[in-house]
């Protein structure tokens, strides 16, 4: 908060003289912050904290999942052997180019999107549902239905042809699974940023327009120099969730593998996920799973503090 | 100028019809696959062949409990929304709008819970619930979810947009920021609750590994568990697990068809005039 | 902002310990009533779990209502599990809030895993007590459940692994006699492939690759002979068919599993098991096929599928589980599932298995000749770790001979 603010409200409390206590506590930043966190930071100690704390010591423990109170404590270990798996080096990587292909895209054809239908047009509520059906939709019928679609020798697959890409089926190819993935991820999250665009759009100060067109700014200028910085924290949320839930990424690849090894074909779509999954829990050592998801957790960790610097300066 | 504008319309429905193809496609072809036979898989049946036999198989086969498993799923999805509704922009906008300490860890609490895959922590999670004998409840389905971080996150993002005056101005007219928020702000950050309203929505409605994890009685079981409880232990039929996912996903069809029509556009900029 | 954050997680520490205690608590009386429970005695509640379809849970419902006329003590629960995944998941926090199922019904395939990490509980002092009569079974289908001379589990159903070929593409290739050999199999193959159709469709999955190398008098003996010549050899069939450019896996058709592949008309012979009736007459109720028993390579041997029932290692009852275990092979429940072609183990009700099920009747010396999965201890990693060094070469353009893909396999199992 800016200093002239503060200085409003020191001069406001003056002149109003006597402060009851009631009023201090819903008045000051400091006790409204907390209040205001409180129930959040109550559930998530409960809820969350709690048991990640208990994963968290798990990843120092030679932990068979189905025999949980026979762990050993095994110190750094778990760490030490996940950090010398070339497996796991590997699906950092195919984890990383997912979202280095699917989250750009999501971002623009989602706000291309949220433009069309904000627009004043016929039908726009139509549209609306429309590009919002796949992200409600069980991403794993939307993956049998593309598993469908990306076959060798259907439309598809041959419109591609055209583009350099072989006529095969995707999601049996080592070369193209990955980019299956991505195409999948891709699809079901425009419709959510679509969505979060769309509301950004309606906050715009139309005032803000209006002084635009008094100065006679083209469409693309006001785009560019009123609407882009405008959702610029919105934005910045797209793409660190987006990132996020690109890291995340699981139904998609277990629909894929469903009658294979996790990460079919041959561990073309293992990501750290995936890893974790297979690991911790198809594996049943739970503390090596355990120990995969916090160096996984510090990467994104890493990677979202990087994308905070870089696009959002506020807070 | 006329024509010009005519060119635009025309570009720009000829967009929205591409697009709106693209991604209605696999939501028809799940439709049509619902309503075929296992033997027209992979095949394309003309309507003659067509059959609701796949829906029917849900609301008459005595194992099944659609109608129990949607007032559930109705229920735990009411109470979850309620309560992102009330905490979710509290805490956003605490991150966004006040400044005290301890607030930079807050940020980063509600980030970095948003990283964690619930996979990992579903484990103790089912202990928690089941040592308070909150297996196959409500309570069960709906404490553990009442707030998201990820809407925390989103909730700050939008209010970080909102305009510090108003604030200042509903405090010059006596308000205290407790009642700028729920009196002001609230009410103007309409549609970013509607977006949080349908997020949430969809995704507790389409939840299945916590509700599969925390119910093991079919009668608490919600519609996706439900529906998906409906599989053969070799192979699948398809038409019948397309037909499940019509059914769970027409409601929330019907609801954001329903909210989106409440997106009003420039509500913060009357406020400003106002 | 030192003190903030020490100020907060002091704030943090002390809801958690709050709440950890109410757990405790909590726990504490969940306990108790358990006690109380077992104290009165007579009336014991046994849960049993399991994955599978609604048909076999009317089945086990019917079968859990009769339960009071052979065990008047015994009240009985079935819990249904949505998958094997799911089970195992929620297993380690059911035991923990006591509310694992006292024993559940899995599959042969896989169960060794379980068993040598000490999940289940050995039966053999149980049996005697509880009035368990193995000899009910035939002495093939409780070896299944013997590891290291210990009984742990009650025989469910066998049925060995079967060959299928579609009937019309067969006659309409002209080809005569059915094949009994690999090498026939693989001529028959060249003859049945056309532009749209594969002579045989061959899922890269271990269920079927091990057909495949114990008709040539491999297996995988627990991990010791994972490349053992024999082995090699069961592979190598494989290959050359693919470089025949006569069999294909089910995926780079776009399908899910060989099933499908089969019933759309793709490809002409398949490996399976009984699952396939129940599918067919679903997907392609039109088509004729022929059932016979798994090839040869040099010797008839091929997958037997069992289900068993084990009980688990932190059951409360353990004798009244294995007396519930015991009930669900009664004749009247047996029959039912005989009807939905699972094969029965029981000595009385075998025979009967070809009469309800003719298609299968060829298969019938194979129950004789079929035997366990043998796959190591660490049997999910082997599976993952074998098919994907075939995907990489089979799929992914590698060029791994049987031999070296056996080798790195085995490199990992010492």
């Amino acid at each position: 908060m800016s200093n002239g603010t503060k200085a409003a409200a020191e001069l406001r409390r003056d002149n109003k003289g006597g402060q009851s206590l009631f009023r201090k506590m819903f008045d000051s930043d400091m006790s409204v912050g907390w209040l205001f966190s409180l129930p959040f930071l109550i559930l998530w100690a409960w809820w969350f904290f709690y048991p990640f704390l208990q994963s968290f010591i798990r990843s120092f423990q030679d932990a068979n999942f189905a025999a949980l109170d026979e762990a050993k404590f095994i110190g750094f270990q778990n760490y030490v052997r996940i950090l010398q798996d070339p497996e796991f080096y590997r699906a950092v990587l195919h984890s990383l180019e997912i979202v280095l292909i699917a989250v750009p895209v999501q971002t623009l054809i989602g706000l291309l999107m949220a433009i069309l239908v904000n627009q004043k047009i016929k039908g726009k509520g139509i549209f609306r549902t429309v590009f919002f059906i796949p992200y409600i939709t069980s991403q794993i019928a939307i993956t049998t239905v593309f598993m469908m679609l990306f076959k060798q020798g259907t439309f598809v697959t041959e419109f591609f042809g055209l583009f350099g890409f072989g006529n095969v089926t995707w999601f049996a190819d080592t070369n193209y699974a990955l980019m299956f993935v991505a195409i999948l991820f891709i699809f079901q999250q425009c419709g959510f940023t679509m969505i979060v665009y769309l509301s950004g759009l309606q906050e715009v100060p139309k005032d803000l327009y209006e002084a635009g067109q008094i100065d006679g700014a083209s469409k693309w200028a006001q785009f560019r120099y009123i609407t882009v910085p405008f959702l610029k924290p919105i934005t910045f949320f797209i793409v660190s969730v987006a990132t996020i839930l690109g890291f995340q990424i699981f139904d998609q690849i277990a629909a894929i593998s469903r009658y294979g090894a996790l990460g079919s074909p041959a561990g073309a779509t293992n990501t750290v996920v995936t890893y974790f999954y297979q690991h911790g829990i198809r594996y049943m050592n739970i503390g090596y799973g355990s120990a995969a998801v916090v160096l996984f957790f510090l990467i994104i960790m890493i990677i979202t503090y990087l994308q905070k610097k870089l696009l959002d300066e506020k807070g | 100028m006329k024509t010009r504008k005519a060119i635009a319309q025309f570009g720009n429905y000829t967009l929205l019809i591409i697009l709106g193809a693209l991604f209605a496609l696999p939501f028809i072809y799940t439709l049509y696959t619902s309503l075929i036979t296992m033997q027209d898989v992979n095949k394309l049946a003309g309507v003659s062949n067509w059959t609701f036999d796949n829906y029917k198989m849900f609301f008459t086969n005595d194992a099944y409990n659609v109608p129990k498993w949607l007032m559930n799923t109705v229920i735990m999805t009411a109470v979850v929304i309620l309560g992102n509704l009330i905490i979710n922009p509290m805490v956003g906008f605490a991150l966004a709008k006040l400044d005290f300490k301890g607030k930079k860890l807050i940020y980063w609490i509600v980030v970095g819970t948003m990283m964690v895959p619930y996979h990992m922590i579903l484990i103790p999670v089912y202990v928690n619930v089941a040592e308070l004998g909150w297996l196959n409840s409500f309570t069960g389905l709906t404490v553990p979810f009442l707030y998201q971080a990820l809407y925390i996150f989103m909730m700050r993002q939008f209010f970080i947009s909102i305009p510090t005056e108003f604030i200042e101005a509903a405090r010059l007219d006596g308000l205290t920021k407790v009642g700028a928020f729920w009196r002001i702000v609230y009410p103007l950050a309409r549609s970013s609750l509607i977006t949080m309203s349908i997020l949430a929505f969809s995704g507790t409605w389409n939840s299945y590994l916590i509700p599969v994890t925390l119910t093991s009685d079919p009668s608490m079981y919600v519609l996706v568990v439900g529906l998906n409880s409906v599989k053969d232990m070799f192979f699948e039929n398809t038409p019948l697990i397309m037909a499940g996912v019509v059914l769970a996903t027409l409601p929330i069809l019907i609801f954001f068809f329903i909210f989106q029509r409440q997106y009003i556009e420039g509500v913060s900029s009357a406020g400003v005039k106002g | 902002m030192k003190n903030t954050m020490k100020t907060a997680a002091s704030l943090l520490l002390i809801v958690c310990l709050v709440f950890a205690l109410a757990a405790c608590g909590s726990k504490n009386n969940a306990n108790d009533e358990g006690q109380a429970d077992g104290g009165k005695g007579k009336k014991t509640t046994v849960t049993m779990g399991f994955w599978g379809t609604a048909q076999d849970l009317k089945i086990y419902q019917e079968a859990a209502n009769t339960i009071s006329k052979t065990y008047p003590n015994i009240t009985l629960k079935i819990k249904q599990y949505p998958s094997s995944d799911q089970f195992w998941n929620t297993l380690p926090g059911e035991i923990a809030a006591g509310v694992a199922p006292d024993f559940i019904k899995i599959s042969n395939e896989g169960s060794y895993e379980y068993i040598s990490k000490g999940m289940f509980a050995p039966l053999d002092d149980l049996i005697g007590p509880a009035g368990v009569d193995m000899n009910r079974f035939q002495s093939s289908a409780n070896d299944i459940w013997k590891i290291d001379g210990k009984q742990y589990g009650i025989p469910n159903s066998v049925s060995p692994a079967m060959f299928f070929i579609n009937e019309d593409m067969w006659k309409k290739a002209g080809l005569g006699a059915y094949p009994t050999t690999w090498d026939e199999v693989q001529a028959a193959a060249k003859t049945l492939t056309t532009k749209d159709v594969k002579g045989i469709v061959i899922n890269i999955d271990p269920y079927h690759i091990t057909n495949y190398v114990k008709s040539y008098g491999g297996g995988w003996d627990n991990g010791k002979t994972i490349n053992s010549p024999e082995n090699v050899k069961g592979l190598q069939k494989i290959f050359d068919m693919y470089k025949d450019g006569s069999a294909v896996t089910p995926k780079s058709l776009g399908y899910g599993w060989d099933g499908e592949v089969f019933a759309n008309g793709k490809a002409a012979m398949t490996t399976g098991g009984y699952w396939y009736k129940g599918f067919l007459k679903d997907a392609a109720p039109n088509m004729k096929y022929v059932v016979l028993p798994v090839p040869k390579g040099t010797t008839e041997n091929s997958d037997m599928i069992a289900d068993g029932y084990v009980v688990l290692k932190d059951a409360k009852d353990k004798q009244a589980a294995v007396q519930a275990a015991y009930h669900m092979t009664n004749e009247t429940t047996q029959t039912e599932f005989m009807k939905i072609g699972n094969g029965s183990p029981l000595v009385s009700l075998s025979p009967k298995y070809f009469e309800l099920n003719p298609e299968f009747k060829a298969v019938e010396p194979a129950l004789k000749t079929a035997t366990d999965f043998a796959y190591p201890a660490e049997s999910k990693k082997f599976k993952d770790q074998l098919v994907n060094e075939l995907e990489s070469t089979l799929l992914g353009g590698g060029n791994k001979t049987p031999q070296e893909i056996l080798d790195s396999v085995q490199q990992q199992f010492k």
